[in-house]
């Protein structure tokens, strides 16, 4: 009988001790390869992500100038981006959504965890120039985001009424319960510039990778918001103090002109390029469909390198190949060097430092012509210094991101560079005038119905 | 359940009248034990001389010379076999049927309860109706015999469900029943189990039934026993062998297909229109273009006659791919099934040991699967109170699946998605295999071949002999259980059990396969001037092999006390506790430049930097992934469940559990769910103010209680890492929105059962009605993107679901023809009572059958918009908008809501069952099963409604219907097809009104016919008996509601990969029995 209580008491005692173990037991995570974020290196992973710096916009290059599709392209598209698009339609997405509005978000959103799980992680002598890291980069993210948003999604920037035209919302939070409404376009650029200051004062001075912002890159994004905002001796200072950094120009007479995609990809090491993003691919961008505006082309001299090597001629038409990313059908929309040396040639002429002006695109046409054919870009005074910097614009960024449809909203609002654009489709003309409505697009329907914030008119 | 049976038949026995027999003759007679009227045609033999004779309409029987025989024998289908000696010489013989009801024992898997003390609802299938079928799977054993079970011909659905469904998703097999297999729950693929071993299968319903299963029963449990050998039992042996043919696979069903003639017409409209311009004027990827587009192109250009060119095209348009694919890829199925099986027991120990093999050869060529599978149990009873018991199950089996060429699979796509062109020839008439068209222009081709690169072209046929595809599982369970009784009341029970399987899958593309020369090609550079070829791809085979394993450990402790107070009391307690863990982790690797004769691949290949392909572009060689996968699972739980019996007329049942899990993953007050159970049951017929004479038993149920469900959802913000391909760093991406008030489902039911059984045993049977209310189900609830999450999980959604369940069971003849009619009829009724989230009306109109939720509405269900007819003037599909007809789709999209969308029903069945008729005619018996759906509508799908979709995405026969002049729509409800695209119209069209169809319908499942000889004599081996069969299964429909010819279980859905309706099988199969 003794034995027989010793087994039940046994028992009782296995059936206790399990009750003490169980708790420990139970925390083990279910899958071996996720993880609550919670070290600076798991922030550092998420800001790494792929997703991060691929698909950024797609609409707003569509929407653009620098191409045309022949009827039997256009009519054969199934994409509703491009059919609405192409013809600037007031209702483009047909229930779909813009990847400019669910990418640039997602930026936000890992930005504002990084922020918050990076604040609570004491600095340490160890632990402070990978928590400076996170921090930048997080700031960086938020401020390209922010910007970014406010080019497709609220009105040019006007300085006269930027206090009350209405932005976006800007949230700042990871909370996903949190609903901030839209603020006007002037706190957003405050927000877009403060996030960028902060990145500023954070990042390192250069990274292991392109896809990782330094000083170099958030001065850049800096001149480039500044330029947005009109300040153009800001601009000027930035892209300069950027190109103090980082200036290398890739020779273009280095490259293989028959390559059918000569520019170097993100891991052969693009030497222009200071910050990595890609924009959304299209079917049309592949294969010849998407024809190049022959004007653009025709604007190209014979001893301009870029002729050959942005552009392929099949049965007689131009086609785009020069995409930065060295990806078919994939534009690139970070920063490079060449825009910083237009930014600053731009600011110049504004400035009316028409030599400064003519120096920056000297110094960048001098790469991009056949060795010993370039001569030197004069201009007698800072307006012509302004057109030619502006011409020389449009040439060096058929399909780079959104650059074309930056520049078409910006340079809009200054009657001397507004135009008309205008797309035959099937026989029916579309037009769209320097500051339609249209310029801005749609915030999807969703979101209006789960937040209540205004939509956009179109 | 078996042992039960020995009894009642022992007990009959007992009443026999002895009487002293002198004379040689002997006769007989033989009665029904319990209504003890006469029983015809039972098969009576004398042994051991094997003299036979059958007794007669007043159940009396005769031999005129018994000398030298010592026992005799009784048989009847449908009753318990006597044997019994001769030397005490009886006039009547009592025969007991099987079809008692209280010879049935349920299992839960905890414990073995006679059904009688069960208040919870079971079904259970004994070994004959397990065997009724023949199949591979164990699971299609249920089908069609089980109430409350709904198979599921989707792909996307659960196999099954038992009483509907409770939860809203199916991620991770959430929605999957729990399989029990012998106490433990089983982990591993469910085909590792051989029908042929197994005694019984119970299905637990309720929640007194399942709740015993805490956090995983909210779905039902099937409990899963296989063969045990007794102690005290003779050697038993039983050899079973059946083959199965099938029919050849009808692909003239599909509606997935254009005859060429027709595909050739559209293929010119769209040249004409420009559409192939694109490509054809393509210099850089090269992409594909038909054969008939590539004539025409030649045509344009004047590089071929207009009479050649109408020629050949004439040519092209006689080719019919189905007849292709018939020919070349398919075949008829072949499926073999041997097992042999032994028990039988001692004083101290008792076995069980089984062998089992099967072969299928499936209906793609070249694909076939076998299994072996081993059991063998030993049971010891070294002392007393003690009892031993090992058990070892293992399973080994191989599949081999090369060809994935199912008809419209998107393996036989050319251009990644365009669907293969209807006059595609695969082999010539000797059976060469012929080249189709895949991802090139043939004129770019051939002129990089003359260049000397790899052959490029394209040859399904050949794919078939170049690649091999297999995958072979392990499968090993290792049981160790110790019963220890500390007195006739107190019994421990310890049981340890080790799952482990490992599934090893290779897949070699060898150097031959388009895929490696493929791949060998597009990164091959050539030099210019020398001509000469370097391959950064080395040349060779692709070898891509991958590895998971699967270990699930349990270990239970159990005490079980039994006990009884004078004559009226009856407590059955059991209380333990369990811990689960289970693992499951994989890996791939790929090798490059394989050479399968010696095992090499090559590895120093350069997967960072990008590096120019042809046709055209660059890329990165696809590095192969470096990680292994892990999942971790664990549980710990206590249970407790007790039966209380006053006076065998009043039942109490109690059960409680608790559980925890490393799910969620936040607060433990969170992470462990306590669920509950009771149960009550009343013997009417046991009662003295019961006086009706025609029922035997009576009996009334009802239980409540919980069950859970363990969703794998996480309540932390969680992100999964991997390594970037494109950058080489460490790579995070978020995976789900936080919710920290994330909690268990839970599923509330009610059951109330009434069992009844006439006394003369002509009608028995049970009805039950149940209400499950499925509380804090999981769902995606929607998020403004600008969050940067689409959506969160959290516990916003509830369901009711309610339902009868009839089972009946008519004896109409018990005659020398003896006819059993065995009807099932569910019903079920289940509607979504909250869903934090409002659909939009374009969500409620996707789907063929997908989860819809919508308050108010069943949780599967179909929607559309309504339908105006076809335009008379030029064929447009019609809505309403503001109550007029329009064709303005972005208006009647948009403006779509619940009130102005048709609301069809449910997608799933509100009613089904089954009629099951059982004849026996001396040594013959004969059973049929006709099954019926009913109350459900289906999505049917028709043609894009824009011509270059035709082409791409889907050819469909609706096109030969469409409209196409002005007084077509008298006859027709297809529209036009159009040029340009239009997308809303399309869109408008797949989800209108038009195109639903009621799913209700009966069909004439199969037949099994057998003869069955007992006590032969084969040359001295004394075989006990010899079952000879043939089964028929899937003999077609016999009614249908839709109106245009679709068998609503084999209808096209979406992700099928080819939509061949189940094809006519016919099996015959031999099973001797040894003793």
């Amino acid at each position: 009988m003794k034995t027989k209580y010793s087994i039940f008491f046994c028992l009782l005692v296995m059936c206790f001790c399990s009750c003490q173990r169980q708790q420990d037991w139970l925390d083990a995570k279910v899958e071996r390869n996720s993880v609550v974020p919670g070290r600076l290196s798991d922030f550092q992973a998420l800001l790494d992500g792929d997703f991060l710096f691929q698909q950024h916009s797609l609409l707003s290059l569509l929407s653009s100038d620098v191409y045309y599709l022949p009827n039997a392209v256009y009519n054969g598209s199934s994409s509703v981006f491009v059919r609405n698009g192409y013809i600037w339609s007031k209702e483009i997405y047909e229930g779909l959504m813009p990847s400019e509005w669910r990418s640039m978000y997602q930026l936000v959103a890992v930005a504002n965890i990084c922020l918050e799980g990076a604040e609570k992680i004491p600095v340490t002598a160890q632990n402070r120039l990978d928590h400076q890291q996170v921090r930048g980069m997080a700031h960086f993210f938020r401020g390209l985001a922010f910007y970014n948003l406010l080019q497709y999604f609220a009105q040019p920037y006007n300085a006269g009424t930027a206090t009350t035209d209405l932005g976006i919302p800007l949230r700042l939070l990871s909370d996903v319960n949190d609903r901030p409404g839209r603020s006007s376009i002037a706190t957003c650029y405050e927000q877009v510039l403060s996030d960028l200051k902060a990145a500023e004062s954070l990042l390192p001075m250069r990274t292991a990778s392109k896809i990782r912002a330094g000083q170099a890159a958030v001065k850049g994004l800096l001149a480039r918001v500044y330029q947005t905002l009109g300040d153009w001796e800001a601009a000027d200072q930035y892209a300069s103090a950027a190109l103090s950094i980082e200036s290398t120009l890739l020779d273009f007479n280095s490259l293989n002109q028959n390559a059918t995609l000569p520019f170097p990809t993100l891991q052969n090491q693009h030497p222009e390029v200071i910050y990595y993003a890609e924009s959304m691919s299209s079917s049309i961008y592949i294969g010849n469909n998407a024809i190049i505006d022959s004007l653009l082309y025709r604007s190209y001299a014979n001893n301009d390198l870029r002729r050959t090597l942005f552009f392929r001629l099949a049965n007689g038409l131009p086609f785009f190949k020069g995409y930065y990313t060295g990806r078919d059908g994939r534009p690139f929309e970070g920063i490079a060097t060449n825009e910083l040396y237009l930014i600053s040639a731009e600011a110049k002429a504004r400035k009316a430092d028409v030599t400064g002006s003519m120096q920056r695109l000297n110094q960048l046409l001098i790469r991009r012509w056949r060795t010993g054919t370039y001569q030197p870009l004069q201009a007698a005074n800072a307006e012509v210094a302004l057109q030619l910097v502006l011409s020389e614009r449009r040439k060096e960024f058929p399909f780079t991101g959104n650059l074309i449809w930056l520049d078409l909203r910006r340079l809009n609002q200054d009657p001397r560079f507004a135009r008309t654009l205008k797309r035959i489709v099937n026989g029916v003309v579309y037009e769209l005038p320097p500051n339609d409505a249209r310029y801005t697009f749609a915030i999807p329907d969703i979101e209006i119905q789960l937040t209540g914030i205004p939509q956009n008119k179109r | 359940m078996r042992c039960y049976i020995r009894v009642q038949a022992f007990l009959c026995l007992c009443f026999m009248e002895i009487y002293s027999h002198a004379q040689q003759s002997y006769t007989a007679k033989v009665l029904d034990a319990s209504t003890l009227q006469p029983l015809a045609g039972v098969t009576i033999r004398l042994l051991p001389n094997g003299q036979t004779t059958r007794s007669q309409t007043d159940g009396i029987f005769r031999f005129s010379n018994i000398s030298g025989a010592d026992s005799i024998f009784l048989r009847l289908p449908g009753y318990i076999s006597i044997r019994s000696s001769l030397g005490t010489p009886t006039n009547t013989y009592l025969m007991t049927t099987e079809v008692g009801y209280s010879a049935v024992t349920v299992q839960t898997g905890y414990q073995t309860i006679p059904r009688e003390r069960a208040a919870g609802s079971f079904a259970v299938l004994d070994e004959q109706l397990v065997n009724r079928r023949i199949s591979t799977s164990i699971l299609d054993r249920l089908d069609g015999i089980t109430p409350g079970v709904l198979f599921s011909k989707n792909p996307n659905d659960e196999i099954l469900t038992i009483r509907g469904r409770t939860t809203l998703g199916q991620v991770g097999g959430q929605a999957d029943p729990l399989i029990i297999l012998d106490n433990f729950p089983f982990e591993g693929n469910i085909n590792n189990i051989n029908p042929n071993d197994i005694a019984s299968i119970t299905v637990l319903k309720d929640a007194a039934a399942a709740s015993i299963w805490g956090a995983r029963s909210a779905n039902g449990v099937i409990v899963i026993t296989t063969k045990k050998g007794n102690f005290n039992q003779p050697l038993q042996m039983n050899f079973h062998h059946n083959i199965t043919f099938s029919s050849q696979p009808d692909l003239f069903y599909t509606r997935n297909h254009l005859l060429s003639k027709d595909y050739i017409e559209v293929e010119r409209l769209l040249f004409d229109q420009g559409y192939y311009n694109a490509a054809l004027n393509n210099t850089t990827s090269r992409t594909a273009v038909t054969p008939v587009v590539e004539l025409l192109q030649q045509h344009r250009l004047g590089q071929l006659s207009t009479t050649a060119l109408n020629e050949a095209l004439l040519q092209l348009g006689q080719v019919d791919l189905r007849n292709e694919f018939r020919r070349n890829l398919y075949r008829s199925e072949l499926r073999q099934q041997s097992s042999l099986q032994m028990q039988g027991g001692s004083q101290q120990h008792s076995y069980t040991f089984s062998v089992g093999y099967d072969q299928n050869r499936e209906k793609l060529v070249n694909n076939d699967y076998s299994r072996f599978t081993l059991q063998s149990q030993q049971v010891l009873r070294p002392l007393r109170n003690v009892e031993v018991v090992t058990s070892v199950y293992y399973t080994n089996s191989l599949q081999n699946r090369p060809n994935n060429f199912g008809f419209r699979n998107t393996a036989t796509n050319f251009n990644i998605t365009s669907q293969l062109y209807p006059y595609a020839r695969l082999a010539d008439d000797q059976g060469n295999p012929l080249f189709t068209v895949k991802d090139y222009r043939t004129g770019y081709i051939d002129s990089v071949e003359a260049l000397g690169f790899l052959p490029w072209r394209y040859s399904m046929l050949d794919e078939l002999q170049q690649t091999y595809n297999r995958s072979s599982i392990h499968s090993l369970i290792l049981k160790g259980g110790l019963r220890y009784r500390f007195s006739s009341r107190l019994q421990m029970d310890l049981q340890y059990q080790q799952e482990y399987q490992t599934t090893s899958s290779e897949w070699l593309r060898n150097s031959d396969s388009y895929f490696a020369r493929n791949l060998v090609n597009r990164f091959s550079v050539r030099n210019t001037t020398t001509g000469a070829f370097t391959y950064p791809v080395p040349k060779g085979g692709v070898l891509e092999l991958s590895k998971a394993v699967l270990n699930s450990q349990n270990l239970r402790g159990q005490l079980n006390y039994q006990a009884s107070w004078g004559s009226h009391h009856r407590l059955t307690t059991i209380g333990g506790f369990e811990i689960r863990q289970r693992k499951t982790n994989g890996f791939n690797r790929t090798s490059y430049g394989y050479d399968d004769l010696f095992g090499l691949g090559q590895g120093n290949l350069n997967y960072q930097t990008t590096q120019p392909i042809h046709p055209f572009g660059n890329a990165l060689i696809p590095a192969p992934a470096a990680g292994i996968s892990e999942v971790l699972n664990r549980y710990v739980s206590f249970y407790l469940n007790s039966g209380y019996q006053y006076r065998q007329k009043y039942l109490l049942n109690l059960s409680a559990r608790t559980d925890g899990a490393n799910l969620f993953g936040v607060k433990t007050n969170e992470r462990i769910t306590p669920l509950w159970s009771a149960g009550l049951g009343w013997e009417l017929s046991k009662e003295s103010f019961f006086s009706t004479r025609l029922f035997s038993t009576m009996r009334l149920r009802a239980t409540y209680g919980f069950n859970g469900n363990a969703v794998n959802a996480n309540s932390l913000l969680t992100a999964r890492f991997a390594t970037s391909t494109l950058t080489g760093l460490p790579n995070g991406s978020l995976t789900s929105a936080p919710n920290p008030a994330l909690r268990w489902e839970r599923v509330q039911t009610w059951n109330l059962g009434f069992d009844f059984q006439t006394t003369n045993r002509r009608l028995s049977g049970s009805l039950e009605w149940y209400r499950k209310n499925g509380l804090d189900l999981i769902q995606d609830m929607q998020l403004p993107n600008s969050t940067g999450f689409e959506t969160f999980k959290g516990n916003g959604a509830s369901t009711r679901t309610q339902g009868l369940e009839l089972n009946l069971t008519v004896q109409v003849l018990r005659r020398t023809l003896r006819w059993d009619a065995i009807i099932i009829a569910n019903t079920l009724r289940d509607r979504i009572i909250r869903f934090e989230r409002e659909l939009l009306p374009t969500n409620l109109v996707m789907g063929f059958g997908d989860i819809v939720p919508k308050a108010g509405k069943p949780l599967f269900s179909i929607w559309s918009y309504p339908w105006a007819g076809l335009d008379p003037t030029n064929g447009d599909p019609r809505g309403y908008l503001n109550r007029q007809a329009s064709t303005n789709y972005a208006a009647i999209i948009a403006n779509a809501s619940p009130d102005s969308l048709v609301f069809h029903g449910s997608a799933r069945p509100t009613f089904w069952g089954s009629l099951r008729n059982e004849f026996g005619y001396k040594d013959f018996s004969l059973s049929f099963n006709i099954v019926f759906k009913g109350g459900y509508f289906f999505r049917t799908r028709s043609i894009p409604l824009n011509t270059s979709e035709l082409i791409l995405s889907r050819q469909h026969m609706d096109y030969y219907q469409r409209w196409q002049k002005p007084g077509d729509e008298q006859f027709t409800q297809v529209p036009s097809v159009v040029y340009p695209n239009n997308a809303l119209r399309s869109t408008f069209y797949s989800a209108s009104s038009v195109l639903v169809e009621r799913g209700d319908h009966i069909r004439f499942q199969d037949i099994r016919f057998s003869y069955r000889m007992d006590q032969l004599n084969i040359k001295g081996l004394s075989v006990a008996g010899v079952e000879v069969y043939t089964y028929i299964n899937n003999l077609g429909l016999l009614w249908k509601a839709n109106r245009k010819g679709l068998d609503p279980d084999n209808y096209d859905f979406p992700t099928a990969s080819d939509n061949i309706p189940a094809m006519r099988t016919m099996s015959l199969g031999l099973l001797f029995h040894f003793k």
